[in-house]
């Protein structure tokens, strides 16, 4: 929904045949290396602007790595 | 940029209860340490994707574990309350947290719990709305009467009041253009 309402013409009435795996990636979580997501956030930071972001990792071991090499980098 | 993280309490059945618990107890002191703004409690019913049917009581619990860490409720499902009892136990949250509540309030997805509670879905957005009110209204003054589409009361005096004066920051989920607007009013 979220993706949908961010990216007009994924989604709702708009939907064309979109992978969902595709998808979740391009437009749901943001992934990668610690770097990656990094560079990601601070472009969200600039872009949107982002100021609160509120993270669900994936799994513990996502969130020790967010926790020891994305948030020292942002917050 | 601040951050949280979004706690769920998801049970594959294939370990303890208990033990997803201690784990996320765990995680929880690692943000509490540094770096994290709050942790945000998922509240969900009659599913195993998020076992916390009440996040004022986990909250209480977390809080009394923690120093620094802010506790947010992501979110309370607005039609399952009556929201002068939500209004005091969020304020109680607050109070014995020390003033570290984020109230984030919402009107459900789930239509299992809606069909469990004998809420109708199609009423999600009034309750949500009217329950916002109410809570606020709670808070912000000595005595309240309401009389809504849903409540009615006379003369309550809500105790105790948040200690975050003039109220804890209210989180309103929002996923659709319509719900963005309402929460923007």
């Amino acid at each position: 929904m979220v993706g949908s309402y961010a990216k007009p013409g994924i989604g709702g009435a708009h939907t064309v045949h979109v992978d969902p795996v595709e998808r979740y990636l391009e437009d749901t979580v943001i992934w990668g290396t610690p770097e990656e997501v990094v560079d990601r956030l601070k472009q969200l930071e600039v872009e949107i602007p982002l100021q609160y972001m509120l993270a669900a990792p994936l799994s513990h071991e996502s969130f020790l790595l967010f926790t020891e090499k994305v948030l020292p980098k942002l917050a | 940029m601040k951050f949280g993280v979004l706690q769920f309490f998801s049970w594959t059945r294939r370990i303890p209860l208990e033990q997803v618990y201690a784990r996320a107890f765990d995680r929880i002191a690692i943000m509490d340490e540094g770096g994290y703004d709050a942790v945000w409690l998922a509240e969900h019913h009659f599913n195993t994707y998020s076992v916390c049917p009440s996040v004022t009581q986990m909250g209480t619990y977390i809080a009394a574990r923690t120093k620094n860490l802010r506790i947010g409720t992501a979110v309370t499902l607005a039609g399952f309350y009556h929201p002068l009892r939500l209004a005091e136990e969020l304020a109680l949250l607050d109070t014995l947290s020390g003033g570290r509540l984020n109230w984030g309030a919402g009107r459900g997805f789930d239509s299992k719990e809606f069909r469990a509670f004998n809420v109708p879905v199609e009423e999600s957005s009034d309750r949500f709305r009217e329950c916002v009110e109410i809570v606020r209204a709670a808070w912000a003054n000595d005595r309240l009467s309401f009389h809504g589409q849903f409540w009615d009361f006379d003369d309550v005096e809500i105790l105790p009041k948040p200690l975050q004066q003039p109220s804890p920051p209210v989180w309103l989920a929002a996923t659709s253009p319509e719900s963005v607007q309402r929460a923007a009013e």
